[in-house]
């Protein structure tokens, strides 16, 4: 398990399997929680089946403006396994590329694990760019060092202090 | 090409933590090379290292008001390295904040609803 192209990222969640299995393939649910810190997001589509399509909106606060994103659903094995292509989108459920980089790969492929820990429930999340260029693949590269824990409180005072001026 | 390059030396200017606290303060207001030299403690030729590294990284810029150089933090760049944060990282990560808070409302509902 070393491709170097891969992002991976653990968490225990304080819930039985089949409720965490819930919040991610209900799309009531899904809305409530899928998307980055401070977006309010509306499910538009939602075909939770493998080949199935999901496009959602989030609108960030105070007017930040419009994020879409649309997944196309590989595998649906429940309770245990989830896997998509996860792709920024525009309102039409188009592939667009990423609003923030020139250079991001256009499809994420998105594998969720969940597996059963006591009366808790592991959930083991990854991300291998599908098909990228040169280009998208060395950006994609250089960030996933980044996306380490060790991380985390540096974005967060980066977020703060940009939250400032 | 130049975009990815401009990014890992932003990266690598905020990787290390005095440059960091160096942005958090020019977040405040610009300030001379002395003024940043007195609150971390080091010499001049360090700070300036550390300036050098910011500036190259387009994350900070000098300005010039009569013989000062006071350096200013550019807003946009560092934006730029945040927003980009915002989409890889943080995605999940806000997310599965999100989602524990679900999870224990949906727990909370269903005792109540036994």
């Amino acid at each position: 398990m070393s491709n170097p192209d891969e992002f991976v990222m653990s968490r225990l969640f304080k819930a039985p399997r089949d409720r965490v299995w819930a919040a991610w393939t209900r799309p009531e649910q899904l809305a409530r929680w899928f998307g980055p810190r401070g977006v309010t997001t509306t499910v538009v589509a939602a075909d939770i089946r493998p080949g199935g399509f999901f496009h959602c909106r989030m609108d960030m606060a105070d007017g930040g403006g419009t994020l879409w994103a649309r997944l196309v659903y590989r595998e649906i094995a429940a309770p245990e396994r989830i896997v998509w292509e996860h792709s920024f989108a525009d309102r039409d459920g188009n592939i667009v590329g990423s609003p923030f980089s020139e250079h991001w790969p256009k499809r994420l492929l998105t594998t969720v694990l969940f597996e059963e820990a006591g009366a808790d429930t592991r959930v083991r999340l990854s991300w291998v760019p599908i098909d990228a260029s040169a280009e998208e693949l060395r950006e994609y590269r250089d960030a996933i060092p980044s996306f380490d824990d060790g991380w985390a409180g540096s974005y967060e005072a980066l977020d703060r202090l940009l939250a400032q001026d | 090409m130049a975009m990815e390059d401009s990014l890992s030396l932003k990266l690598a200017a905020l990787a290390d933590p005095t440059r960091r606290a160096i942005v958090a303060r020019l977040a405040r207001g610009e300030a001379s090379v002395s003024e940043l030299q007195r609150p971390f403690g080091i010499s001049q030729p360090a700070i300036s290292k550390h300036l050098k590294v910011l500036e190259r990284a387009g994350l900070i810029e000098q300005g010039r008001i009569g013989q000062s150089r006071p350096r200013r933090l550019r807003v946009d760049a560092l934006r730029a390295t945040g927003a980009w944060f915002d989409q890889v990282a943080d995605l999940w990560r806000d997310s599965f904040d999100r989602l524990d808070t679900l999870l224990m409302e949906t727990e909370n509902d269903d005792v109540e609803s036994r």
